[in-house]
C-alpha cells in the first residue's frame, strides 16, 4: 500500500480540485410554447388553450389536455389579472433566481384559467399579502420572450 | 412546398455547475507533491514493478497493489501529440496549443498534459515541465502550466 511520503508533509494535504462548467443553451419552445412566449412578447396577451371535451382552460398552453387526455387546440386569451391562490416566500439565495431575495414566489388562478400561473410578487408588503387577493400582471418595457416579460404581479387596488 | 420556416421563440440560458471533485488519497499525494514541490511522483506497482503517472492505487497492467513512490521526470518524450487550434470552453490554455502524451523519464505510462503550439513538440521530442510560480499552484494538474521543449535545463529551475 502507498503511504504519504516526505515530499507530501508542510502543506495541507490536497484532497480535492475545485472546478466549473459554464453551459449555456438555446431552449427551443415547440409550437405551444412558441405561440404563448410570441404573444407576451409581442402583445402583451397571455394565451392559453381549451379543452374541447371537458372545456378545461390550460395554462401554459400545451397538445394535450392535462385533465382528461383530449388533443387540444383552441386558443384563448386569458386576462392579466387574478386571485392569489397560494404563496411563500424565497429568503435564500440560490442560483437562476428570478431576483433578489427576499420574495414572494406565487400561485396565480388567472381569471378565466383553470391552472394556476407560477409567478413573483411585486409592489406589495408582506404583512399586505392574503390568498384570494387580486393581482395584475406589470409588463417589461423590454421583452424577451420569456416569464420574465411579466417583471412580476401587483395588488389590484380596489 | 413551404419550407420557410416561422420564427421561432428560443429561451437562451445558462447553468453553471461548481464542483469539488475529491482526489482519493493517492492522486491527492501526487498533487500536493506537485503544489508544494514542483516534483512529480509516480506509484511503483508490488507485482511488474511498473510506475504509473499519474499515480493509481492498483497497476493497470497487473493488477497488482502500488507499493512505493518513485519520483519520475521532469524530463519526458512526446509519444504523441494533438493539436487544439479552435477556441473552446474550458480550456486549460488559450488556443492555439497541443495536447501531449508524455512518458516521464522512470515511468512505464503517458500522462496527459498540454504544450505550446511549436513544431519541436513532436513524436520523440525531449519535453520539460514548466511549473506554475508557487503561489500560484492550487494542487491540481494545472500547477503545470504545461510542458515545453527542452533547451537543456532539464526543468530543474523551480
Amino acid at each position: 500500500m502507498l503511504e504519504p511520503v516526505s515530499e507530501t508533509t508542510g502543506g495541507s494535504p490536497v484532497k480535492t480540485v475545485s472546478g466549473e462548467l459554464d453551459i449555456t443553451f438555446h431552449y427551443a419552445y415547440g409550437e405551444h410554447y412558441d405561440r404563448f412566449y410570441r404573444e407576451m412578447r409581442d402583445n402583451k396577451r397571455i394565451m392559453g388553450v381549451k379543452c374541447p371535451k371537458c372545456g378545461a382552460v390550460l395554462l401554459p398552453p400545451r397538445p394535450y389536455c392535462g385533465f382528461c387526455y383530449t388533443p387540444v387546440d383552441e386558443w384563448v386569451q386569458l386576462s392579466d389579472e387574478g386571485s392569489l391562490l397560494t404563496y411563500t416566500v424565497i429568503y435564500l439565495p440560490f442560483p437562476g433566481q428570478p431576483t433578489e431575495p427576499p420574495y414572494v414566489y406565487a400561485f396565480i388562478m388567472l381569471d378565466g384559467a383553470d391552472v394556476q400561473f407560477p409567478h413573483i410578487l411585486g409592489e406589495v408588503d408582506l404583512a399586505d399579502i392574503s390568498v384570494g387577493m387580486r393581482v395584475k400582471a406589470v409588463w417589461a418595457a423590454e421583452r424577451k420572450g420569456t416569464l420574465h416579460d411579466i417583471e412580476y404581479f401587483k395588488p389590484v387596488k380596489e | 412546398m413551404e419550407l420557410k420556416p416561422p420564427e421561432l421563440v428560443y429561451l437562451e440560458g445558462e447553468t453553471r455547475c461548481d464542483y469539488e471533485w475529491a482526489t482519493g488519497e493517492v492522486v491527492g499525494v501526487f498533487l500536493t507533491a506537485l503544489r508544494d514541490h514542483a516534483r512529480i511522483l509516480g506509484a511503483a506497482c508490488s507485482g511488474c514493478g511498473g510506475v504509473a503517472v499519474p499515480p493509481q492505487s492498483y497497476c493497470e497492467s497487473c493488477g497488482g497493489e502500488m507499493s512505493d513512490w518513485r519520483e519520475v521526470g521532469p524530463r519526458g518524450i512526446v509519444m504523441s501529440w494533438a493539436g487544439a487550434n479552435g477556441e473552446f470552453e474550458g480550456g486549460p490554455v488559450p488556443s492555439p496549443f497541443r495536447y501531449v502524451l508524455v512518458r516521464l523519464a522512470g515511468a512505464d505510462t503517458e500522462m496527459l498534459h498540454v504544450a505550446p503550439d511549436d513544431e519541436r513538440v513532436k513524436v520523440g521530442a525531449t519535453v520539460v515541465p514548466e511549473f506554475k510560480p508557487p503561489a500560484e499552484r492550487e494542487g491540481a494538474i494545472t500547477d503545470i502550466k504545461w510542458f515545453v521543449p527542452d533547451a537543456g535545463t532539464g526543468g530543474r529551475e523551480r
